[in-house]
């Protein structure tokens, strides 16, 4: 059965155990709804470094699992951010791409080379081990759990459909990108009155 | 990170500048994390850093990335610079914009930036002559260290960042 964007989070949802999830652009909207919480950060608005902010994270704290939810046209814009993350290699950074093969604020326009788009094998060609992709919603929801518990990073890609509700960006614009200053604090706070675990 | 040694290969290193002082400074900042890209005249300092305990280097493959890495570390409570050269000033306005300033993340970015010369000008004429003006248009705090005096900017940058919502910066002309 393939997934929505929106069975995909839930299903992030019912198997999150106090991660902290940092999302970007059309993830944010959905995971706000779907997995409230002061653990979420959905402030970068730069298309791409949702996974290098989530990294700086993970670095500054390697007791807690850091989730990055990240578009795939924005990895098309940085994909040397893999390359990086491969490098830095935190043991608690788990990145999941969103994949519809379009740009859905914009109108829903293919993404370049899309046809032989293989992010896995990018991936990989970088030096990242823990590689997974999803297209089925039963396997995610399956398959999830045992992948939170692996040994980061972990690079997976979810198969999604485009959401045409999502088109040219007002249903994500209205509900979200007016907080991202109240969101960034929120986990900030959230963080710092978190104490390291184990230490 | 790790570096080769090549064989001939001078690098250079900046009069104006010693490699020991730049290292200094940023160890008595109290920087935790430095997110670096090799920098020709920052050659010996990054090999010197790297044996350092004191600090973490994180190796970037773009400096806009680095611009988020430190966003993170920042919001995630440690203290961090990016190391840069100017054009990776340039190429990091997005994320200096739509990571640092939206999570209101306030670190140091240190610019290594000729200095303007008139030899300079003429091999390259957009040498030294933008990140001040750059930095001033987007609002961002600022230094310059013409010489090994100025150093102590560093930790004034530094100093500056706390309580701030937004990064400071530090331009190292060489």
């Amino acid at each position: 059965m393939s997934m929505t964007r929106t069975d995909c989070l839930k299903v992030l949802a019912k198997h999150r155990t106090g991660e902290l999830v940092i999302t970007a652009w059309q993830s944010s909207n959905a995971w706000h709804e779907i997995s409230p919480s002061k653990y979420n950060c959905s402030s970068v608005r730069t298309m791409g470094e949702c996974a290098t902010f989530a990294l700086g994270v993970a670095l500054a704290r390697p007791d807690q699992r850091v989730v990055a939810l990240e578009g795939d046209g924005a990895l098309c814009m940085n994909l040397g951010s893999l390359l990086t993350i491969a490098t830095a290699a935190p043991p608690n950074f788990y990145e999941f791409i969103m994949h519809n093969k379009v740009y859905e604020t914009t109108g829903g326009q293919s993404l370049p080379n899309v046809d032989h788009l293989d992010f896995l094998l990018v991936a990989r060609g970088v030096g990242l081990t823990q590689v997974h992709r999803y297209s089925d919603l039963a396997t995610w929801d399956r398959e999830l759990p045992n992948l939170l518990r692996e040994k980061g990073p972990v690079f997976t890609v979810v198969d999604i459909e485009p959401d045409e509700t999502h088109v040219c960006g007002h249903n994500f614009a209205t509900k979200v990108r007016g907080k991202d200053i109240f969101y960034a604090r929120q986990f900030r706070e959230a963080l710092a009155n978190t104490p390291p675990k184990g230490g | 990170m790790r570096t080769v040694d090549i064989p001939g290969h001078v690098p250079e290193v900046s009069d104006k500048l010693p490699t020991a002082a730049v290292k200094q400074a940023i160890l008595d900042a109290g920087i935790e994390y430095l997110v670096v890209l090799p920098e020709t005249p920052y050659e010996l300092l990054l090999r010197d850093l790297i044996k350092t305990q004191d600090i973490k280097l994180v190796q970037v493959a773009r400096e806009s990335q680095g611009m988020s890495i430190c966003s993170g570390l920042t919001v995630g409570g440690k203290r961090a610079a990016l190391l840069c050269s100017f054009k990776g000033l340039y190429n990091s306005i997005d994320s200096l914009l739509g990571v640092a300033r939206r999570t209101e993340a306030s670190f140091l970015i240190l610019v290594s930036e000729a200095g303007v010369s008139p030899d300079r000008a003429k091999l390259d004429p957009e040498l030294g002559r933008h990140s001040a003006k750059l930095l001033k248009a987007l609002d961002i705090p600022f230094y310059e260290v013409w010489d090994g005096k100025d150093l102590h900017l560093v930790k004034v940058a530094v100093a500056e960042t706390k309580g701030n919502t937004q990064p400071v910066a530090v331009i190292l002309r060489w």
